[in-house]
């Protein structure tokens, strides 16, 4: 799919963030884009080559940083978030991609004030970790940069997800998977099956 | 996609497909509706409480206007 409907994904792929990563993508795909993230395991060098052209090649970016905080006393903060964001705001400011829009997620109101005030005054929602904030947020998001096109309310996308979700639970416990296990089918799977 | 991928979608635009007559008890941000599976739309109005959406969607199952209920969790997924 072309640059005009990709929407690059910016979030941590662990266990805790699956619950609204789920809904993420699924809302991006029902509002008619096509999410696109990375699954690069080589070294870091081939990473970040990775993201710098998912980035570019990505009119549309989300990048969560509601889970930059260090999970316990004992881990570090986490960059990786931030730092893609920094490269999203340095491809749109520095190559042709000028149509550039990305939408910032936190899980509290106002906290970027707090650790990243250079982002004031771009598109930034709270969703207090709630897979229907996530839902709404990028509903609303979306509508308001394609005005002109129809787009259900987030209540419809909701519900429409918790139905897909039923089945996509029934069907992967029938093959003896468990969905709640984020690396149990890969990312471009769920992606199509999302599609379907 | 792998073979196992591919079986699996097959069967969720099946599953996507299928007119079973079973409801959803699912969250809103400010409580909890009904829907009939397929339908765009809600069955009820917004609920205060899901203990009270189940029951009204038990109702349904009662009187002949669904087969089963299916409870989702605030997250989306199935119990509890």
């Amino acid at each position: 799919m072309a640059y005009s409907n990709n929407v690059f994904i910016n979030c941590p792929f662990d266990q805790d963030y699956f619950p609204l990563l789920r809904p993420l993508l699924f809302t991006a795909i029902y509002c008619g884009l096509n999410p696109k993230i990375s699954q690069t395991t080589d070294s870091d060098n081939v990473r970040v080559e990775e993201i710098k052209k998912l980035i570019y090649d990505s009119k549309y970016s989300i990048h969560d940083l509601s889970r930059i905080e260090p999970k316990s006393q004992t881990d570090l903060p986490r960059f990786n978030m931030p730092f893609e964001l920094g490269i999203d705001v340095g491809c749109k400011t520095f190559s042709s991609r000028k149509d550039k829009r990305y939408l910032v997620l936190e899980e509290k109101p106002y906290r970027y004030k707090e650790v990243l005030s250079d982002i004031s005054g771009q598109d930034i929602k709270a969703h207090e970790s709630k897979p229907i904030n996530v839902v709404k947020a990028m509903r609303d998001w979306i509508k308001g940069l394609k005005a002109d096109k129809k787009i259900d309310n987030y209540q419809i996308i909701w519900e429409t997800y918790n139905e897909f979700y039923y089945d996509y639970e029934t069907e992967l416990r029938k093959d003896n998977m468990n969905p709640d296990n984020i690396w149990e089918i890969p990312f471009s799977e769920l992606i199509e099956i999302i599609k379907t | 996609m792998t073979a196992s991928g591919a079986k699996l979608k097959m069967r969720m635009a099946k599953a996507a497909k299928s007119r079973s007559n079973r409801v959803h008890v699912i969250s809103r941000i400010n409580g909890w509706v009904v829907k009939k599976e397929g339908n765009k739309k809600a069955s009820t109005r917004v609920i205060p409480t899901k203990e009270e959406a189940v029951l009204e969607a038990q109702n349904m199952v009662e009187n002949g206007k669904a087969s089963a209920v299916i409870v989702h969790r605030k997250d989306g997924k199935v119990g509890g």
